[in-house]
């Protein structure tokens, strides 16, 4: 017994000494340096041709720009599995994670703190921002008002379907963005606006399609996690379709018209630094500007000059000519929401809790 | 089309796979055994009768493996309840997970393969009526066996020597065991039954309502179908008015926002709930209940 005791003894204090040269090293940690691998834990798989998709694109990119190897992790449930998801990428070796999605973040924030050396890159907006634990997170508005202007001068029958999920402030933003940029182009458009309250129910999704393609809609745009069974039926009905979160126009270039896409632009030169060892905390929150959201590929019955108004009016928010949402807006019960010529900050277009005049639905 | 046709073209389509599970199960649950199982049952359905008829273009052969596999996930259910006296509750469950990973694993190269098959077939001159004939007769042969489906099903419960056997189980065994027969094996049948009819019913969503396999497309149906069969209180001719409640709801949570009526979605999404709680709590204090008896030992807990 003695024997034992002395053996746990010298255990024991071996891992205090461990611990404190821990701490001696922790001052100089620079997070994510020398990384060859880095690791992202997904919430779906890679053939919902949505958000999931467009990080295996992704992956690809950052591959090929940092020399990297991209060890992807899917259909990772958002509970504390998580950190031993995480746990289990540090130990394989990857110095950088992005863990995708809002469900990972405080378990993402624990295993950051275990492990100062690693890098990590999480997306929703959080306070857990600081030290080795950074923000990139994309800002929809303006390509979903680029979609409308697709959308306003594509039309013929003036009538444009939009399936959505549940009111979040996301999908809101969409809604008024896509609206603003059809009404940019197009006075005489109306969208209809369904809410089905789930993200992925293909059936609710075939009756809304349906239902709006009998009301006279002639493109539906969705924000749903995965969109291939609405492009399928509107290519059964001969309609056009936009597509969510990647760009999926392999599935139907003549269905398909355009998306709003993450990209890996914004990611890259702050993962070289990290990599250079010489990491910053980031907070970056942008579209197309920073890098983080673009204009998916256009679909192959998108005529030249529609494109060319499209890329113009890009060129415009780029320039900081057009700012989405910038007054006047009005809400749909007649209220002047943004005064003329007031520019609402991103918190405040964050915050919207009421569509605009225009739109036909209703958030309840 | 008009708005009725529009609603009740939308009611038929959603109902349908309800549809063939909520028999599949009525007709277990009537030999005593309840079958969540068939929530798996229409996975696999969904996702092996896609994929069948992805790559054979074929239909009929489709529907067939569809059944073949649903009845499959009805056999392990039917082996675990029967056998091993496993909670029929939990096995059902269970099974539905093995469905779900079972179903993502092997359906990942369908999930982006389309099947553009027209599979409508109008019935002349019905197909011409008013309101009703572009709903109604203008639609897949699943849809239409669909509508003979529950006569089909009271007819054999109620009206032939192999309904009264598969009903004698479930309210006494030992007398269907008296009589010379192996209430064993009837319930096995009954299960399996279950299972065929909810993997046809997927095979209907994936391949024709919703022209496509996505992970997890059931999305609760099963269980629904097996709620359902309480509001129908085990009678086969009541799945009309079950089923096509739970289309209805599905066509109205559309169709009400789309014309700008000022009822909450929520509202609408919780109705077929809401109206199936409603009879639960009528059917257990009414006097003359029709609940199966061995169904009543797993619900009281007392045998």
């Amino acid at each position: 017994m003695s024997n034992f005791r002395k053996f746990m003894a010298i255990l024991l204090s071996a891992c205090m000494v461990f611990s404190f040269c821990a701490f001696a090293d922790e001052a100089e940690v620079h997070p994510g340096e020398g990384a060859t691998k880095i690791g992202i834990i997904l919430g779906g798989n890679k053939e919902d041709y949505g958000f999931n998709y467009g990080f295996y694109k992704m992956a690809e990119q950052m591959e090929e720009e940092l020399g990297v190897e991209a060890v992807i992790k899917e259909n990772v449930p958002g509970n504390s599995n998580v950190e031993g998801v995480i746990e289990e990428l540090i130990n394989q070796g990857c110095g950088i994670i992005i863990p995708t999605q809002f469900g990972y973040l405080e378990f993402s924030k624990n295993v950051a703190e275990r492990h100062p050396d690693v890098a990590f890159y999480s997306i929703p907006l959080t306070d857990y921002n600081g030290g080795n634990f950074s923000t990139m997170h994309g800002t929809i508005q303006d390509i979903w008002y680029l979609e409308g202007v697709l959308a306003g001068l594509y039309t013929e029958t003036n009538n444009i379907g939009f399936i959505a999920s549940l009111p979040i402030p996301d999908v809101i933003v969409a809604i008024n963005a896509f609206t603003l940029g059809i009404q940019s182009v197009n006075d005489e458009a109306q969208v209809n606006l369904v809410f089905t309250g789930s993200w992925d129910d293909t059936g609710l999704q075939t009756t809304s399609c349906n239902q709006l393609i009998n009301d006279g809609a002639d493109i539906i745009a969705p924000f749903q996690d995965s969109t291939k069974t609405i492009i399928e039926i509107c290519a059964a009905n001969g309609i056009h379709a936009f597509g969510c979160n990647s760009d999926a126009k392999e599935l139907d270039p003549e269905t398909w018209l355009s998306a709003c896409e993450n990209t890996a632009d914004g990611w890259i030169p702050y993962m070289k630094d990290a990599i250079d060892g010489k990491y910053e905390t980031a907070n970056v929150i942008g579209s197309f500007d920073v890098g983080l959201e673009d204009l998916a590929s256009y679909g192959d019955s998108v005529p030249q000059e529609i494109i060319d108004k499209v890329e113009e009016t890009k060129q415009q928010i780029n320039d900081g000519d057009l700012y989405v949402f910038e007054g006047p807006v009005t809400a749909q019960d007649g209220t002047v929401k943004f005064e003329e010529g007031y520019r609402p900050s991103f918190e405040e277009i964050n915050n919207i809790d009421w569509l605009v005049e225009g739109v036909n639905g209703s958030l309840s | 089309m008009n708005d009725l046709t529009v609603i009740l073209a939308n009611m038929i389509a959603a109902g349908t796979p309800i549809m063939y599970a909520l028999l599949g199960d009525m007709i277990s649950q009537r030999a005593g055994v309840i079958s969540l199982s068939v929530e798996g049952s229409m996975l696999v359905g969904a996702c092996i009768g896609f994929g069948v008829a992805y790559s054979t273009e074929s239909m009929i052969l489709a529907v067939i493996i569809a059944g073949i596999m649903g009845g499959m996930v009805g056999l392990l259910q039917a082996f675990l309840v029967i056998d091993r006296k496993t909670n029929m509750m939990a096995s059902g469950f269970v099974l539905m997970f093995f469905a779900q990973g079972l179903t993502a694993f092997y359906g990942r190269n369908l999930l982006s393969v389309s099947f553009r098959k027209t599979l409508v077939y109008p019935i002349p001159f019905l197909s011409e009526l008013p309101v009703i004939g572009q709903a109604l007769f203008n639609q897949d042969i699943l849809t239409y066996i669909s509508f003979i489906l529950p006569v089909i099903v009271w007819f054999v419960l109620f009206k032939t020597k192999l309904g009264l056997l598969v009903c004698s189980v479930g309210e006494k065994p030992e007398v269907t065991e008296a009589y010379g027969h192996d209430p064993r094996k009837i319930r096995y049948g009954a299960v399996i039954m279950a299972g065929v009819l909810a993997g046809i019913g997927g095979v209907q969503m994936s391949c024709i309502y919703t022209k496509g396999w996505a992970n997890g497309m059931i999305n609760g149906r099963g269980f629904i179908a097996s709620a359902l069969v309480i509001l129908c209180s085990w009678k086969p001719l009541r799945s009309y008015m079950a089923a096509y409640l739970f289309g209805l709801a599905q066509a109205l949570l559309v169709f009400l926002q789309l014309k700008g009526v000022p009822i909450s979605m929520y509202v609408t999404m919780m109705l077929p709930y809401l109206l199936t709680l409603a009879a639960l709590g009528v059917i257990s204090i009414s006097k003359k209940p029709s609940m199966p008896e061995k169904i009543k030992v797993v619900s009281t807990g007392t045998d």
